[in-house]
């Protein structure tokens, strides 16, 4: 019978139980929302590395690793996987303004990639394995030919995979690039033995080269370049140049394992942990920036949803105060009524709670899908919507905080007797308010001085619904404030420091003369980066020239800094 | 047979410093069966004791024992057991549960009292069987009362306490209701004592009870009261 009243006493309510429901259900759907996003983004993109032997580390030499130095990395203790590894941009033949991150994994055991259509990864092969969402957004499909430009060499194969690898699951071509643009950059990976014939007719193409340089006769050329490659040492030596980066597994911590690998190859290398690498590096901001997200908007967010509760359901009781007297008059224990009324707490907690977690995983699922809004930013192969643990007991933590208001509001009401219980609610006593020992109390107008009264009796009331407009403009501000901070941090970076719409990648072997009248041709800056070793650390050189400001590089306060002559400029984290 | 005795009953209201003496060392007895007017102005006291004889409030000095049980000293879940068992209240405003329809309100007494009456026959018997599925809301002032009354007498209670019972109505639907309470009061044999201001509902009651500032003014027994229809409102 009383859970009919429950049922019959909310719809009478309805307006005060679905705003109350309405909070539970805003406070807890993006408290959820945001906390799960980033928990997904840890479960998924953990998953994906994994599934994909996403490296630890990156090694670069630019004199590249020749395969004795992959032995002696096989070889140092505590690296449990390692592989020589290529990752190249280049321009489709054919198509404008379209490039891929060519990639290949020597011996396959570092940074693969999972199939998702077509062939599996064959070491021999001779395809190409492409980025599914590049070959969907250029309408590539597994048998057509794709032919890529490497340092003068055209390498041509057909499609036979389609392919979302850890390496590139955020496909950007440079750390300048903002967000993935599948229809202009992505990624293949070829097999080392097509590398190998790669380098191979490239190596040749050299020779011949200079054997013509030479003056070699023509006739004798063919001959001698056959016998120059007859054992193969003329094409691993090129290979030792193109593998200009290893890969590796490993649970060692940064600096001991530069100290390591010092000691296994004689010479500084330049190692780059996965926290450098733009996938893992963006991946797990986009993480920590989500859990900043979830500890402070949505918990303002609940917070105001229990204000609302409290204050809603204190009102409710007061006005089922008679009811609540005649329940007691008729017989009902206390408990039984504290029960009855508390059980509204439970309903609104339980609903709420319900509907929160089904907007939450809305929530989620609107940003981590493959058509959320994360879905433009990681490619990877499974979406899931997880929780992070502490997201249980604030859900159970908010039920029974729910109930438990319910449960203070209806005590207070079943105070004293039977009788007293009974009667109609009476206000409480006034007092003359502070203000009122000034003069000009007396010149205020009848409206305020009543206002200033009302405020004065209904004191936690009034402080709760000053610290819900207090929290509600701070999302206001918050939310809106995020965004003109976005745009203004995008306006800081497209103006002012990277203040150029190409850029153009030089080979490590280009000639000086020519890169320089390039650069004069284009009126272009240009830049210079190189690995070096800082009082024990490997950091990156950047060596900039920029007359022309189009690129620069700011001080704390976002002001331009014109760069000297003098000294070295050190990054500021 | 005396059903109801109140020995030397004192309540006091304390507010803040000041304090207010509603009943002052109060003693009467009530036989079963009969009708008992408590008649007094506002603020007499009359509402006092029958909050102290519904066990809704307890004294703060004397004894009320009823049905020969002292119930001045019960805890809280004892009164509420006694109100569930021994008492029924009839309010002037009826204070039927606005979302249980005219049946859920009278079954709803039968989750506490332990030997409830049935239902449907305590509606039909007070002439609202047609309005069984029907929502307080939807009826009027007196068959409200009604519903109130059938609640009332469900619990099968010793005795019915009515305050008021007709201060909400006109004097027509106040005769109707009154005779009906009589009619049923007598019918099952219950006890039933109404408080009021109306001096033409004391004409109709076996005992009267005057009641004037916290005291007892007189005690007085009518050997013929007049029937609901001859008293003049």
């Amino acid at each position: 019978m009383l859970t009919r009243k429950l049922f019959r006493t909310a719809w009478s309510y309805k307006a005060q139980f679905i705003s109350m429901i309405l909070m539970i259900t805003l406070g807890m759907g993006m408290f959820l929302g945001f906390n799960m996003e980033w928990k997904t983004i840890e479960v998924d993109t953990f998953k994906f590395f994994e599934e994909t032997n996403y490296a630890d580390y990156r090694l670069y030499s630019e004199k590249g690793f020749t395969a004795d130095d992959l032995d002696k990395i096989e070889g140092i203790e505590g690296v449990d996987a390692a592989t020589r590894y290529l990752s190249v941009n280049l321009d489709i033949k054919g198509e404008k303004n379209k490039s891929l991150a060519l990639d290949v994994s020597e011996n396959y055991t570092v940074s693969t990639f999972t199939v998702m259509d077509g062939e599996a990864y064959d070491e021999n092969g001779d395809g190409f394995w492409l980025s599914d969402k590049f070959a969907a957004a250029n309408d590539y499909k597994i048998g057509d030919s794709l032919t890529l430009e490497f340092q003068g060499v055209e390498i041509s194969g057909k499609i036979v995979g389609l392919i979302k690898a850890g390496e590139h699951m955020i496909c950007v071509a440079d750390k300048n690039q903002m967000m993935p643009d599948y229809n202009t950059f992505g990624y293949a990976y070829i097999s080392p033995k097509k590398l190998r014939s790669v380098a191979e007719e490239k190596a040749k193409g050299n020779a011949r080269e200079e054997l013509e340089k030479s003056g070699v006769p023509a006739e004798m050329i063919d001959d001698s370049i056959n016998e120059l490659f007859k054992n193969g040492d003329m094409v691993d030596k090129a290979l030792n140049q193109v593998y200009a980066q290893v890969n590796l597994i490993s649970d060692l911590e940064k600096s001991d394992l530069e100290e390591r690998v010092k000691d296994a190859l004689g010479r500084t290398i330049m190692v780059s942990p996965k926290d450098d690498h733009v996938v893992y590096k963006e991946s797990q901001g986009e993480a920590e920036e989500g859990k900043t997200m979830g500890s402070v908007l949505p918990v303002l967010f609940l917070l105001i949803a229990v204000l609302t509760m409290v204050t809603t359901m204190h009102r409710i009781a007061t006005k089922e105060k008679t009811q609540i007297g005649t329940l007691k008059a008729l017989g009902f224990k206390n408990r039984r009524i504290l029960r009855h009324y508390t059980s509204y707490g439970l309903f609104i907690g339980l609903v709420g709670t319900g509907l929160g977690v089904a907007l939450g995983y809305v929530v989620c699922k609107l940003i981590m899908s493959e058509n959320g809004m994360m879905g433009t930013y990681f490619d990877m192969p499974d979406w899931s919507a997880a929780i992070p643990a502490f997201c249980y007991p604030v859900m159970g933590g908010t039920i029974l905080l729910l109930t438990l208001i319910s449960f203070l509001s209806v005590r207070q009401q079943l105070k004293g007797t039977a009788a007293d219980a009974l009667r109609p609610y009476t206000p409480k006593k006034m007092r003359k308010v502070f203000l009122e020992r000034f003069r000009f109390w007396d010149k205020m107008h009848f409206g305020t001085k009543w206002n200033i009264r009302d405020l004065s009796r209904h004191k936690s009331r009034s402080a709760m619904t000053l610290f819900g407009i207090i929290g509600c403009m701070v999302l206001m501000v918050g939310g809106l404030g995020m965004r003109d901070t976005m745009s203004g941090f995008l306006d800081l970076l497209d103006n002012d420091i990277s203040n150029y719409t190409t850029k153009v990648n030089l080979a490590d072997n280009a000639d000086l003369e020519q890169s320089k009248a390039l650069c004069k041709e284009l009126d272009g800056d240009w830049e210079s980066l190189s690995g070096i070793s800082f009082e024990g650390d490997t950091v990156s050189l950047d060596i900039v020239r920029n007359p022309n400001n189009l690129f620069n590089v700011i001080d704390e306060d976002n002001n331009r800094i014109d760069l000297s002559d003098e000294g070295v400029y050190l990054c500021l984290r | 047979m005396s059903i109801v005795k109140f020995e030397d009953v004192t309540r006091i209201y304390t507010s803040g410093e000041h304090e207010l003496k509603a009943l002052d060392k109060v003693s009467f007895t009530l036989d079963e069966g009969k009708f008992v007017v408590i008649l007094g102005p506002s603020g007499a006291g009359k509402s006092t004791l029958l909050n102290l004889l519904g066990g809704l409030d307890s004294p703060g000095e004397g004894t009320i024992t009823v049905n020969g049980r002292d119930i001045s000293t019960l805890s809280d879940n004892e009164l509420a057991d006694y109100r569930a068992a021994t008492v029924g209240f009839v309010f002037q405003f009826y204070n039927l549960i606005p979302t249980l329809t005219v049946y859920e309100n009278v079954q709803l007494v039968s989750q506490i009292a332990p030997d409830a009456l049935d239902a449907k026959q305590m509606i039909a018997e007070v002439g609202l069987t047609d309005h069984l599925h029907n929502f307080p809301v939807e009826l009027s002032g007196g068959e409200q009362q009604r519903v109130s009354i059938a609640r009332a007498l469900a619990k099968n209670p010793k005795i019915l306490l009515c305050d008021e019972p007709t201060g909400a109505l006109d004097s027509e639907t106040g005769v109707m209701v009154l005779k009906l309470l009589l009619s049923m009061a007598k019918n099952y044999g219950k006890t039933i004592v109404i408080v009021t201001h109306n001096q033409s509902i004391a004409k109709m009651a076996d005992v009267v009870i005057r009641v004037k500032n916290g005291k007892i003014r007189s005690i007085s027994e009518q050997e013929n009261p007049m029937s609901a229809d001859e008293v003049e409102w």
